[in-house]
């Protein structure tokens, strides 16, 4: 009956486990059967290491964090793996204590009020109170720096720190006191009953109280438990979920499940996020000021068992510069895509106005598709034209006299029927001209392209198709020796992996400043179509801060792959900005007099 | 009673009668107000070629209470984004569609299909109901 201070550890712990087995087993029986077919597919030793391993080397080690900021890495690493240790060692401890391994666990975490005034017999029971008092060191060293990044943010290499909601607050409270009243706890522990390891030993005779005061040391006990059982009891309902979820969110990850459309896995990846505020720092929204639907306040809502504001949810560029920095890469963007087509899903449609069969496209082998943004950028399809007719080739321009959208627009709002619907008449026109190539100006249509559609021949980017007839030497365009920085949009770099062939092109033609890329580093222009909240000035604010980080002073021109991006950065006014079929076009020299007669007589609008 | 002059139902202006479903849109879509009915949006957009239904049109048929036209001219949006690209006055014409859409396809949208808008004014239907009860 000594020992009732363990009840509050032990309610908690209890607590805990029951509150994960609700929960798991509810987000288990949510997952679909495509991804219950993966998780199938995917099972073998091979998986098993890999994901044990990222368990190892993320959820404890968190090695990711180290290319973002060192001190940061520290923070986390020293917070997780410091108290895992403690807790492994501990149990080490209280095994060759007890003589067995069946130790129970409060056991464990109060071994010290267990084995007072045992004196150590031998040197591996010393051994153990020196490395049990060293982990602890280790874990409050690492509390120090979350203090201070509390605090002072900037410290730890972060410009914006996440503001926590009430529960998230009042839980890392009681992390935040666990760790020192266990200091307190042993220190006061040793001070009575002698014994202890090098910290606490030397603290407790720092605080050397008089004997009378022996309850002292049982308070401290109490206020250690009570501290534990209230963060395990509080854990399950705020960001703190992540330290236990992100064990099965590594597994489920590696078996290759995904979150559209699959409420499941989507729970997965929305508990597994720690909030560590990462992504708050890469996001571009920063500049415009606007950023309510920060990944981070977003996925936190997502956690909630009611809707996400629509405002917080259409708040976002999806350039996918969250998703490639998360360090426990949750899906970002796929959390963000449920809830829009939560939102926007059912939504009516009517696209029957688009069965004009007046609008007929003659047979070529090469289909040309501009896309919507290429109707205001008109002198990218026209350096198309150029370039076409100066490499002989049969090309059709299917959408020359009516512009039709790829649906990307409408998939990206949420509204998942008007977007099948539309590629269904997309995918028509476009395959009526029987071509064996596509060749697509527009990033965003190529994404949904080489996505959605269910195409049997190759559909490249006018950058890739442009680098091939340059390594055939169909065209020879001439070098110009300007200055030019290459601009990678969000949907040709991080959402299709295209950086190289553009800069192959331009390392040819111009005087490229930028030749290497890190995958995943490119810049958002602002003007993505899956925002819906941001105003023209706001847009501005972010294609600006853009261009400054991308540019130096002597940069003469800046390219890029993408018609929106082009637009955006045009208004920006900075410098002249062209896209690489412009540019492959200025470089021509050697055009045929026929198709310079027709280019001059084409009207293009 | 009879003043021995008659009421020109089109050229009555009505500043008392309020915009119910215009003004709601407009607080959660402010960029609206600039809106000068330029046509830029209709003259860039395919629906609008094909239909005749372009971002002008659905906010004039919002202020006429035309309702049920609207609702089905909202239908033919494809949302390219080429309407708010060309806007001069930086409207941000998708999300006013998107919200429009959502009205008319959320649980009060019976409410909103009642919002006579301003057509009882420029067809002076509701003031000529009351004339007409009026005179006998």
């Amino acid at each position: 009956m000594k020992a009732l201070f363990v009840i509050p550890f032990t309610t908690g712990v209890v607590f805990l486990f029951s509150a994960l087995a609700v929960l798991y087993i509810s987000w288990f029986r949510k997952i679909g059967w495509k991804n219950q077919v993966r998780m199938k597919n995917a099972v073998s030793w091979r998986w098993f290491i890999r994901s044990l391993k990222e368990v190892f080397s993320e959820s404890l080690l968190h090695l990711r964090i180290r290319k973002v900021n060192l001190r940061l890495w520290y923070m986390h690493m020293s917070l997780a793996t410091g108290w895992f240790l403690l807790i492994v060692a501990g149990h080490a401890e209280s095994a060759y204590h007890s003589g067995t391994i069946f130790t129970p666990m409060s056991h464990a975490t109060f071994l010290d009020y267990y084995s007072r005034g045992e004196t150590p017999d031998g040197w591996i029971a010393e051994a153990f109170n020196h490395l049990m008092d060293l982990l602890l060191l280790f874990v409050l060293s690492g509390l120090m720096l979350a203090v201070i990044k509390r605090f002072r943010a900037r410290r730890l290499g972060m410009k914006k720190k996440p503001r926590h909601q009430t529960l998230d607050r009042l839980a890392l409270i009681f992390l935040w006191l666990i760790f020192p009243a266990r200091l307190l706890a042993e220190s006061l522990n040793h001070a009575f009953y002698g014994g202890g390891g090098f910290l606490s030993s030397a603290l407790g005779g720092l605080i050397h109280p008089d004997p009378g005061y022996r309850f002292l040391s049982d308070a401290a006990w109490w206020v250690y438990s009570l501290s534990l059982g209230a963060f395990f009891v509080v854990l399950p309902f705020s960001r703190y979920m992540h330290i236990l979820t992100e064990v099965p969110h590594i597994f489920l990850k590696n078996a290759g499940t995904r979150v559209i459309a699959d409420e499941g896995i989507a729970m997965f990846h929305a508990h597994a996020c720690s909030s560590c505020g990462i992504c708050l720092n890469t996001c571009q929204l920063n500049d415009a000021g606007k950023a309510m639907g920060q990944s981070l306040n977003f996925v936190r809502n997502y956690r909630k068992p009611w809707p996400v504001k629509e405002e917080q949810t259409m708040n976002c560029l999806m350039c996918g510069r969250c998703r490639i920095r998360c360090p426990v890469q949750v899906d970002t963007a796929g959390l963000r895509m449920n809830e829009r087509f939560r939102h926007h899903s059912g939504m009516l449609h009517e696209y029957s106005y688009l069965e004009d069969k007046r609008v007929r496209v003659r047979p070529a082998r090469v289909a040309y598709f501009g896309g919507c943004m290429t109707r205001l950028t008109p002198s990218i399809p026209q350096a198309m034209k150029k370039i076409f007719m100066a490499s002989g080739e049969d090309f059709a321009w299917v959408d020359e006299k009516e512009s039709i959208c790829c649906g990307r627009p409408l998939y990206l709002s949420g509204q998942l029927d008007a977007f099948h619907e539309l590629i269904r008449h997309t995918r028509d026109r476009i395959l009526e001209c029987g071509p064996e190539l596509i060749v697509v100006s527009c990033p965003i249509c190529l994404h949904t392209f080489s996505q959605d559609y269910p195409f049997r021949i190759p559909v490249k980017h006018h950058s890739q198709y442009l680098l091939e007839l340059m390594d055939r030497q169909v065209i020879r365009p001439v070098r110009t020796g300007i200055r030019t920085v290459y601009h990678d949009s969000c949907e040709l770099g991080r959402g299709l992996g295209i950086y190289s062939e553009p800069r192959r092109v331009l390392e040819q033609i111009t005087h490229l400043q930028n030749p290497d890329f890190r995958d995943g580093d490119g810049m958002c222009c602002g003007g993505s179509l899956a925002e819906l909240e941001l105003g023209f000035p706001e847009i501005q604010l972010i294609a600006r801060k853009t261009i400054k980080d991308l540019t130096s002073p002597d940069t003469q021109q800046l390219v890029t792959g993408c018609p929106l991006c082009k637009k955006t950065f045009h208004a920006a006014g900075l410098l002249p900005v062209l896209d690489i079929s412009e540019a492959v076009a200025a470089a021509l020299v050697s055009v045929p007099a026929e198709a310079e007669r027709s280019l001059s007589s084409c009207a293009v609008s | 009673m009879e003043f021995g002059f008659k009421l020109h139902e089109d050229l009555l202006v009505d500043h008392d009668h309020s915009l119910k479903t215009y003004e709601e849109l407009l607080t959660r879509v402010p960029s609206l107000a600039m809106c000068m009915s330029c046509g830029s949006c209709t003259g860039t957009c395919v629906a609008a070629l094909k239909t005749g239904f372009g971002f002008r049109k659905f906010l004039v048929l919002l202020r006429n209470g035309s309702h049920r036209e609207l609702e089905q001219a909202l239908r033919y949006c494809q949302l390219c984004g080429k309407c708010w690209l060309v806007c001069p006055r930086g409207v941000n014409t998708r999300k006013a569609i998107i919200e429009m859409k959502a009205m008319y396809e959320n649980k009060s949208a019976d409410k909103i299909k009642a919002d006579p808008g301003i057509k009882s004014i420029t067809q002076g239907k509701a003031i000529h109901v009351v004339t007409q009860t009026r005179t006998g």
